[in-house]
């Protein structure tokens, strides 16, 4: 069917003389582009183009003030609202109420509504029958309504309403006032301003030409404001046309609010005249409409993609520009345009390119992270090392930040002083600490930076730095006019991040392309006047066509029908002619809606199509999209002994090190050990592949780093005794006590690679910790005490032992004992254990049972007992493996030494040897296995084993 | 009085739906047809307020074209309306309400209260554009974090979490106080707490807290203290007398000398039967026929009866106040640290400028402030008449006080409201819901002009079905009355007998008690083993899978029955002419899918090339079908080539500038992702969860894999209608579904809390009442301290939530039920409803008939299948075959702007470039001389310009308009245009700068920057001969350069020189 602006520019080109007389206003820049082709396509020879302009050009040409940007006014408006309502509210906090203000401002003079009569407080409900006899019956009711709720003392928010809507007529005159002195105004206050003054004046032609009005035509509007109403009609009472693009399917059909505001036009004493006699009925011809049904929002992009691809593989040669994909939700545009099916060679989207998600976002936002965190001059390690690891950064740096990143790690500094970054160009100018006063200056700086890095490079990296560059430079300009000072750093950075943010959440890149070919893509609003023979809409749910009611208003609801300022009914009647308009001159329709309501129920089936469906009477073929669903097969993860693999375990035979050329000998730890145990593919991936976590800073203080500064202070308390043979004795132990904090600090240094000046700062969790070691330590000396004296044999004592197996390979099996002390003829062999250890175990082979529980503890103090007792054959007395183990040692019943049976009948073990014999071949048993080719490691059965496994997203346990 | 307040008391499948329907369109047909718009109708679900919608739209529908439903006669004959009343009616009100939908108020509370408080947010100091959260665990756990880095910087909070760990450390526990924390500080969520949230903030500053524990701790130590002297004191007694613990009889297996022993110990010691005797009976101690026997119980006589009797009456003196004591003291630390985690959600909120949607029934209590006029309402428009509330045994008290007044005014205009809701359903308790509020409270409140309207039909399941719950809930209710001794199971369970419409006589109800433990499995194991067997009888009679549901109390249970089905799928024991499909959210985890841990590998492995695990997951996950030796190897290695696609390897740091959602379509491109047609629905799943993602505020992707890690065992694809599969729901979801058979294999939750919740409690005794409020742990122990009150009450409660459970469970199927429970242990008592339901069973007259003890099993009715097929939905389905995402970037480009705006030295070089381009931009806006000004200050305050911008280009322009010839073309004899079009029939357009017309003469220009081009010639005369063809006669053409302000004469006045 033929668009509107085609018909539209035939019967100019038709019936109007010269063009370059004439003057079409449209609502918007786009319904130019399409007019002016349309027009070429109607013509004979070369021809002046009319002069088109939008509805904002129109006005703005007439109108002696100028519009500044949005960010300009809203600061206007809160250096006027501070004043008046005489608060001091930080910018950022005021941004979005600022907006909303201006918001309700807008429309209050668009609508041409008297300022000082509607901010006025009517809770005294004498006045309003007396001061507003202008307003109907319905009107007033609407007023009283609201404000009978008024009647009683006001209290809590109602008075916080007052307080604020008395003041509002002041503040919105103050405001007023403050932009017509520069000669500036918002969009309302021109529309307002020129409407005024056309009606104050008797123009005779527009301004800057000077053809009479009958050459001045308007085209495709449909909801006026009131200004613009007024405005069309004074120029129609003088001679002007206006074509109006409309079905007789919503206009002549009261309940449809699609044609509520032309039926309103068509009623209008001067705008009536400009309708036609006979409206067309479009909507009701028929039409292929396909209603589709999606679960949630990809699948709707995908399946337009794959449709659209299908039509165009299967179509032969197309006009892929009479194709429109309208998107309702802004954020299906990635989708879409990741969906778009490579036949579509050419695309136009009117809709930009979010500015938040691109990496300089990314980077300046981290930026300013990183500066509320920073604390004492220093920065937190979350930021600093994120950022560093930012391919801006290294690119900039030439990989040097990435060095930085990994001594940051590995120092473990959970702080980093700005200073210890560099000399670097571009580190002093990232990581310097900088006011909050300053943050648009820093940022500007940095994307400056970046701008001139990547100006010698094709690609977005630069077109990202040029359009931040102009929103901060705008910002920054705005900025160093506040006056305002915060003296918490962090909040004052957290209200500049709140204000960026908002600032760059709706900003576009626009994309380039040719408008009027290829595929397009838009926005609802974009479609305005524009007709296609093929569409797709996507998302049509509530609360996206319609949009959201409202973004917010202070005016409550019923003053606003009061006043007859647009409230939710007519945001829906403006989509629904945006819906059905579009509709009406399409051959293929294709709708799809999200099937999914959102997590509070919001987002229904859009009540346009539910429209469609129960009284259009039009055929439409429902269909829902179903993906096949199967549950994933879990497989098993099996690695096999191959010759590469055994070759691995062959570095742990003895002798497979090349200790003369400074290898060291490999070995199997009793952690690698029990892994095995537990499960093979553990072992596998953990020991012998070696996928280790990428290391990272430890701030909360894990249960790993606990024990290593333990063992160390422990090992440190009794060094002296075993260097010099010394027997530990009762005041010894009370003694040692008094070392234990320095001892912290020691291991707290060594553990963190810290100098040994560098004064320690326990801060967050590691406060606690540095107590809890404490704690724990006088706590085992405590027993230690009960037990002196005794002699200190070993103390954090490496070994590597050979284990031979029947094969003949001789494997090496190693570790480190924490302790083995010597008293009566009585070994023991200690452990210190800060975990969830128990000493109750029921058998030797239970220490080797892949099922049921298993006490890992004890096998490895028997282990290490074994060991001892085949090194020191030589030592008679018994061997008493045990624990200093967290879960009992503060308990009054606490007892050295594993007990070990079934559950009612468990002893202690108070000498290990008679054990050794079945403890050597279960482990022989053990290490013989693991060097049997045809053992594969494989995942274990007892699926309580992987609770805490790296590897649970490769097993998917 | 005619009473306008309706409560309606559904039981289990009363049409509670098809009630409030009907209330609505009843008062929606009454008045004029937009009247709806004065009905608010609110439920708790989104799935049950779509379906209310749906139900409305489609009665009026069919009532608008004529068709009979089951509404019709009731509504005619209550409305008095004939058949054409009604038809036209219902249409006028269904053509009003899809024109007016914004007012077609059916929506889950929250969704109606997060409505009202965004047009609030001015007033209540919000931030306009405030996220809501769901997810209070997520916040929680930042607010711990950020509690945790302050350690150091505040003191009292220091010891409070030093002394806290230290506790945990000394009793054996975590020292690592954070998941603690975060366990316990979820309580800061509940509706309880926030009730009091207040008074805690102001009354329970440190100094009080410390001293109230210093106190707490002082009667226990002194108690302890006695007591340990005492014992000490027996056990010298003892020594010095040469008795030892062989002398008593049964040793220290619950005996005095135990008591003796351990107290002296420190420890405590429950009372036993064995001591009880020993005060009174000296014979009852010693062991007989022993040396010492005599010896011994003249000592008892003499000296350890009165010892012992002496420290049991101190004990049982302090009792009261040490039990107390020691129950206050065991969460003492976590409770102190309640404010202090209080205070920094607040104000980690007010920094991120997020609400918790938890918060939203209090935070709108606090500004409706117990008005009756609800002025906040009135400001967001919402003037309703009739308010329609359903599930209302969910609803907590905030809700309830935020709707009162509402309601009060509706009623006091006398306007019909109604309540609908099932006291027998109430399972919310955890989330706030009050069944009191439904029970009683309401009624209390509204007063006389409520009326309670039983809805007992039942039009869901099958008679056998019916009449089953009717007596078993009937005489379980009084047992548990019993149990607790209170009345309220029986007022709850009162309106529990149900008539029943559906199926006659038909339907099937099984209950198999399954022998405890032997030696290889317990009886749970049991259970699932039988459930293969059900499954195909239910096969056998012709029930398609879909049909059936296995009903768990615990999601961990569920996964079981599911991995369970899965695995005996392909066991040798399945027969091949049945299936034994099954689905659950669980077995849908996103995180399952195989293309979803491909995408998050590589995701983690370009967020961090050194994470090894990553590496081994990408390269796992990428070459299936490899020998896994190698694979993991070479990821461990960081040798990659071959294991990954090239292109993905090549392009490392091109896709790390991607955002989250374009790069996770490039992996699936890279990846060639999208044709595994089994990973569809993944696929598409975790892409729309990224893409929400990416709405959010912090979207790289390291943040998005923090958040994936946390949320990923929450995500799954949502089980779609159409798979025919055995479904598994846990009972609190299945509540408000219903479906023709259901299994429920594990009958034997308790009774009882199965985690002990913690109680907010108050005492007047002192010194307890010094504080206003403390948290303790519900236990047994709560018996014998001066929260026994409290304990009680919140045993019925927990009682009566488990009873219910079971009641929502057992109504929800249609055509036959089949219970598994273990069989009864000796031990008498009814602690599980596995208990109750055998006790129930083999004691009822009605039912015990039906029970076989031979095999343990109750079975009524037959097992058949009942009802037809069902019709088909209007929507037919489409399939989709793969995923299929293509490169944008090759068809679309993004516009470049900035070529030219940065370069090596930015101030000064880039103005020289720009400024051609200012110059040109600033003169479209220049007609004459006298609107050089005008433009240039257009322009700056549309931001296109900068002041410095301006400050440059102005002294340049006003130069050129010295110009000989330039001052000469913006004098205002011209009639001049700017930026004009010339349009050619097939559709060309020129653009030319400026067309200045005096007379007869015609002037045309074109601006330029840059050097001088061949082009720039050719295009001007282009221009000129177009215009002459227009009919023009006198046509110049000038070429303008305007850094160097030279003029190019092309055409000159003497006509078209052609060179
Ligand atoms: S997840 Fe389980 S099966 Fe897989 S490696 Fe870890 S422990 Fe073994």
């Amino acid at each position: 069917m033929k668009p509107f602006l085609k018909e539209l520019a035939e019967t100019i080109a038709g019936t109007y003389g010269r063009a370059d007389e004439l003057t079409i206003v449209f609502p918007n820049r786009r319904a130019s582009l399409f007019f002016q082709k349309y027009y070429a396509e109607s013509i004979t020879s070369p021809s002046w183009s009319p002069s088109l302009l939008s509805i904002e050009e129109f006005f703005s040409r007439l109108s002696d003030l100028k519009e500044p940007d949005k960010l300009s006014l809203i600061f206007t408006l809160y250096e006027v609202y501070n004043k008046v309502m005489k608060v001091d509210e930080p910018f950022d906090r005021f941004y979005f109420w600022g907006e909303m203000l201006l918001r309700d401002f807008d429309e209050v003079d668009k609508y041409l509504v008297n300022a000082s009569q509607l901010f006025r407080d009517l809770s005294k409900l004498k006045e309003l029958d007396e001061t507003f006899d202008y307003l109907t019956e319905e009107q007033k009711e609407f007023l009283r309504s609201f404000w009978i709720s008024f009647e009683e003392k006001p209290v809590g928010s109602k008075e916080e309403f007052l307080r604020v809507w008395r003041k509002l007529t002041d503040v919105y005159a103050v405001f007023v006032k403050t932009l017509k002195k520069e000669g500036n105004g918002y969009e309302g206050l021109l529309h307002r301003e020129v409407l005024a003054k056309l009606q104050a004046t008797s123009l005779t032609t527009l301004p800057w030409n000077d053809y009479p009005f009958d050459k001045l035509i308007f085209a495709g509007f449909n909801a006026l404001t009131k200004a613009e109403e007024g405005v069309l009609a004074y120029f129609v009472a003088r001679g002007a046309n206006v074509f109006w693009d409309c079905d007789a399917y919503y206009l002549n059909n009261r309940n449809q609010e699609a044609g509520q505001f032309m039926r309103e036009y068509r009623n209008h004493t001067i705008l009536g005249r400009t309708f036609p006699k006979e409206v067309p009925s479009n909507i009701t011809q028929p039409k292929n409409i396909k209603l589709t049904g999606v679960a949630q929002r990809i699948g709707q992009a995908k399946h337009v993609g794959q449709v659209v691809g299908d039509w165009l593989k299967n179509s032969g040669p197309v006009d892929l520009e009479k194709t429109v994909i309208v998107l309702p939700d802004e954020g299906m545009l990635l989708p879409m345009m990741n969906s778009l099916p490579d036949e579509a060679t050419k695309v136009n989207v009117t809709m930009g390119y979010p500015l938040r998600l691109t990496p300089l976002f990314n980077l300046l936002d981290l930026v300013i992270e990183m500066q509320i965190y920073q604390k004492g001059n220093r920065f937190s390690h979350r930021q600093v090392t994120t950022l560093l690891d930012h391919p801006y950064l290294i690119s900039l740096t030439e990989k040097k930040s990435q060095e930085w990143r990994r001594e940051i790690i590995s120092g473990n500094k959970v702080y980093v002083a700005a200073k210890e970054f560099g000399p670097n160009p571009v580190f002093d100018k990232v990581f310097k600490v900088i006011s909050a006063s300053d943050a648009s200056g820093y940022l500007l700086e940095l994307v400056e930076m970046m701008g001139s890095h990547f100006a010698q490079q094709q690609g977005l990296d630069r077109e990202y730095a040029f359009h931040f560059h102009r929103h901060l430079s705008r910002l920054h300009e705005i900025l160093t006019r506040t006056q305002r000072t915060i003296e918490d750093q962090s909040v004052a950075w957290r209200g500049f991040q709140k204000l960026f943010r908002q600032v760059i959440q709706s900003q576009r890149i626009p994309f380039t392309g040719e408008p009027l070919k290829g595929l397009q893509i838009m926005g609802v609003m974009e479609t305005r006047n524009l007709d296609f023979d093929n569409v797709y809409m996507l998302s049509l749910n509530e609360g996206m066509l319609p949009a959201p009611s409202r973004q917010g208003s202070y005016i409550p609801h019923s003053i606003r029908k009061a006043y007859a300022l647009p409230a939710f009914e007519h945001q829906d009647a403006f989509y629904a002619y945006l819906f059905y308009r579009l509709l009406q001159r399409a051959d293929t329709i294709h709708l799809y809606y999200n099937t999914e309501p959102d997590i509070i129920g919001n987002g229904e089936m859009s009540r346009y199509l539910q429209q469609l469906i129960y009284e259009s009477g039009l055929k439409i073929d429902k269909q829902v999209l179903h993906l096949p669903l199967e549950v994933s097969e879990v497989t098993a993860v099996t690695v096999n002994k191959t010759p590469e693999v055994m070759q691995i375990l062959d570095q742990y035979l003895e002798g497979a090190a090349n200790t003369e050329a400074g290898e060291k000998q490999k070995f199997f730890s009793p952690t690698a050990l029990n892994d095995y145990i537990e499960c093979r593919l553990r072992f596998y991936l953990k020991h012998l592949a070696k996928l280790y976590e990428a290391e990272e800073v430890e701030e909360e203080f894990d249960a790993r780093m606990f024990g290593n500064l333990l063992h160390d202070v422990l090992a440190w308390q009794y060094e002296p005794f075993k260097r010099e043979g010394k027997q530990v004795t009762a005041e010894d132990t009370d003694r040692l006590k008094k070392n234990t904090e320095s001892l912290i600090d020691k291991a707290y240094r060594r553990h963190f690679r810290m100098d040994a000046e560098e004064t320690i700062v326990y801060e967050g969790q590691r406060l606690v910790v540095k107590e809890m070691i404490s704690d724990f330590v006088n706590k085992v000396l405590d027993h230690d005490k009960t037990y002196t004296p005794f002699h200190v044999d070993m103390l954090e004592e490496r070994f590597i032992q050979i284990f031979p197996i029947a094969s003949g390979k001789r494997i090496c099996v190693g570790g480190t004992i924490d302790r083995v002390d010597e008293k009566d003829n009585v070994i023991r062999v200690v452990d210190y254990k800060t975990g969830r250890d128990d000493t109750d175990f029921e058998s030797i082979p239970s220490l080797f049972a892949r099922e049921g529980k298993r006490n890992k503890a004890a096998f490895q103090t028997f282990l290490y007992s074994y060991v001892y007792g085949l090194r020191n054959p030589e030592k008679r007395g018994d061997i008493k493996p045990g624990l200093y183990h967290r879960k009992k040692l503060f308990s009054s019943d606490f007892e050295f030494g594993h007990t070990m049976g079934k559950s009612r009948q468990k002893e202690m073990v108070e000498d290990a040897k008679p054990y050794f014999f079945e403890f050597a071949e279960q482990l022989n048993e053990l290490l013989t296995e693991l060097y049997d080719v045809q053992q594969p490691f494989d995942q274990t059965a007892n699926e309580k084993a992987c609770m805490y496994c790296s590897f649970k997203s490769i097993c998917r346990r | 009085m005619t009473k306008t307040f309706s409560i309606y008391r559904s039981s289990a499948g009363s049409g509670k739906t098809r009630t409030l329907a009907k209330e609505y369109i009843k008062l929606a047909l009454q008045w004029q047809p937009d009247y709806f718009k004065y009905i608010l109708a609110v439920t708790f679900a989104n799935k049950a307020a779509q379906e209310m919608k749906d139900r409305v739209i489609l009665y009026l529908d069919e009532f608008s074209r004529g068709v009979t439903n089951n509404l019709t006669e009731e509504i005619r004959s209550e409305l008095d309306f004939d058949a054409k009343r009604l038809q036209s009616k219902s249409a006028d009100v269904l053509s009003s309400l899809l024109h007016h939908y914004s007012l077609f108020s059916i929506s889950t509370i929250d969704s109606f209260f997060q409505k009202v408080i965004r047009s609030f947010t001015r007033e209540a100091g919000l931030l306009g554009n405030f996220r809501l959260e769901v997810d209070n665990d997520l916040v929680l756990g930042e607010v711990i974090h950020e509690l945790m880095d302050d350690l150091g910087e505040d003191e009292r909070l220091t010891r409070w979490v030093v002394e806290f760990s230290r506790e945990r450390l000394r009793d054996g526990d975590n020292w690592n106080v954070v998941n603690e924390l975060k366990t316990f500080a979820r309580q800061i969520f509940s509706e309880e707490f926030k009730t009091i949230e207040k008074e805690i903030l102001q009354f329970h500053d440190d100094d009080r807290m410390n001293a109230f524990l210093q106190s707490m701790q002082k009667i226990v130590s002194h108690f302890e203290q006695q007591m340990k002297i005492q014992g000490q004191a027996a056990l010298k007694i003892l020594a010095d007398n040469n008795i030892t613990v062989d002398d008593f009889n049964n040793k220290d297996r619950g005996t005095a000398f135990k008591y003796f022993r351990n107290n002296a110990a420190g420890q405590s010691v429950d009372m036993t039967k064995t001591l009880e005797e020993s005060l009174v009976n000296t014979e009852k101690w010693a062991k007989k026929k022993t040396p010492n026997t005599n010896r011994f119980l003249i000592l008892v006589e003499n000296q350890l009866k009165p010892h012992l009797n002496q420290m049991v009456e101190f004990e049982r003196a302090n009792q009261l106040d040490v039990q107390s004591a020691r129950e206050i003291l065991r969460n003492f630390y976590a409770f102190g640290l309640l404010a202090h985690i209080t205070r920094k959600l607040k104000a980690y909120q007010e920094k991120n400028n997020l609400m918790l949607l938890s918060d939203a029934p209090q935070f709108l209590n606090g500004i409706i402030n117990e008005s009756d006029t609800p002025f906040i309402y009135e400001k967001v428009g919402s003037f309703y008449r009739n308010y329609l509330i359903d599930e209302f045994q969910d609803t907590s008290g905030f809700q309830w006080k935020n709707f009162l007044p509402l309601l009060k005014d509706s009623l006091d205009q006398g306007r019909p409201n109604f309540i609908v809701g099932d006291v027998k359903q109430s399972i919310y308790r955890w989330r706030g819901g009050d069944l009191q509020l439904l029970q009683s409270k309401v009624q209390d409140t509204i007063g006389e002009q409520t009326h309670v309207i039983p809805l007992n039909t039942n039009y869901r399941s099958a008679d056998v079905i019916v009449q089953f719950n009717n007596t078993l809930f009937k005489e379980s209710a009084a047992a548990v009355a019993l149990l607790t001794a209170h009345e309220a199971p029986q007022q709850v369970f009162d309106d529990v007998m149900q008539h029943s419409v559906k199926y006659k006589d038909k339907g099937y109800v099984a209950v198999e008690f399954l022998e405890r433990k032997d030696e290889e499995e317990d009886w749970e194991e049991k259970a699932l083993k039988r459930l293969p067997f059900f499954i195909e009888q239910l096969q056998d009679k012709g029930v398609a899978l879909k049909d059936i549901a296995v009903l768990v109390r615990k999601n961990e249970e569920g996964q079981r029955v599911a991995s369970f089905l899965m695995q005996y799928k392909t066991s040798p024991l399945a027969k091949k002419e049945y299936r034994y499909d099954v689905v659950s959210n669980e077995s849908l985890r996103l995180d399952y899918a195989s293309s979803v841990n491909l995408i998050i590998s590589a995701l983690k492995y370009l967020d961090n090339p050194e994470d090894a695990v990553a590496r081994g997951e990408l390269a796992f996950e990428a070459s299936k079908g490899k020998s896994l030796d190698a694979v993991f190897l070479n990821a461990a290695r960081n040798s990659l080539p071959g294991l990954l696609p090239e292109s993905f390897l090549l392009n490392f740091h091109w896709l790390r500038r991607l955002s989250v959602f374009e790069l996770t379509e490039e992996l699936v491109r890279m990846f060639d992702l999208g044709h595994r047609s089994d990973e569809l629905a993944y696929l598409h799943a975790f892409q729309d969860l990224v893409l929400d993602f990416s709405a959010q505020e912090k979207n790289d992707v390291s943040s998005f894999l923090e958040w994936w890690e946390v949320n990923k065992s929450k995500k799954s694809v949502q089980v779609p209608g159409h798979v025919n599969a055995i479904r598994i729901f846990t009972i609190h979801k299945s509540k408000g579904l219903q479906f023709k058979h259901v299994l429920l294999p594990f009958c034997d939750w308790g009774l009882g809390h199965d985690i002990a919740p913690l109680l907010w409690v108050s005492s007047s005794k002192p010194p307890f009442n010094a504080m206003k409020h403390l948290a303790v742990l519900y236990s047994k122990q709560l018996e014998k301290t001066v929260f026994a009150d409290a304990y009680f009450d919140e045993r019925v409660k927990a009682h009566l939530d488990n009873l219910n459970v079971l009641y929502v469970a057992l109504t929800r199927a249609e055509e036959s039920m089949i219970i598994m429970a273990p069989e009864a242990t000796k031990t008498p008592g009814i602690s599980t409803v596995g208990k109750l339901l055998y006790n129930v069973i083999t004691q009822s007259l009605a039912l015990s008939p039906y029970f076989k003890r031979d095999t343990a099993a109750f079975q009524v009715g037959t097992l058949e299948k009942l009802s037809k097929e069902e019709r088909v939905s209007s929507f037919a389905t489409i399939p989709m075959n793969s995923y299929s995402t293509f490169d944008w970037r090759e068809k679309l480009v993004i516009k470049q702007q900035g070529a030219e705006y940065f370069l090596p030295e930015p101030s000064a070089a880039r103005n020289k470039i720009n400024y051609g381009i200012l110059l040109h931009r600033v003169l479209a806006h220049v007609k004459h001389k006298k609107q050089l000004k005008e433009a240039l200050r257009i322009l700056e305050s549309a931001n296109e310009l900068s002041s410095d911008d301006v400050a440059t280009i102005q002294p340049l322009l006003e130069k050129m308009m010295e110009h000989q010839v330039i001052g000469k073309w913006f004098d205002p004899s011209w009639k001049v245009k700017t930026e004009v079009t010339v349009l050619l029939p097939e559709g060309k357009q020129h653009r030319i700068d400026r067309v200045m017309e005096k007379g007869k003469e015609m002037v045309l220009v074109d601006y330029k920057t840059g050097k001088e081009k061949q082009r720039d010639r050719e295009q001007i005369m282009e221009y000129a001969v177009l215009l002459t063809q227009m009919g023009y006669q006198n046509v110049q053409a000038y070429l303008w350069y305007l850094e160097e302000l030279r003029i190019v004469e092309v055409v000159s006045k003497s006509g078209l020189n052609l060179f």
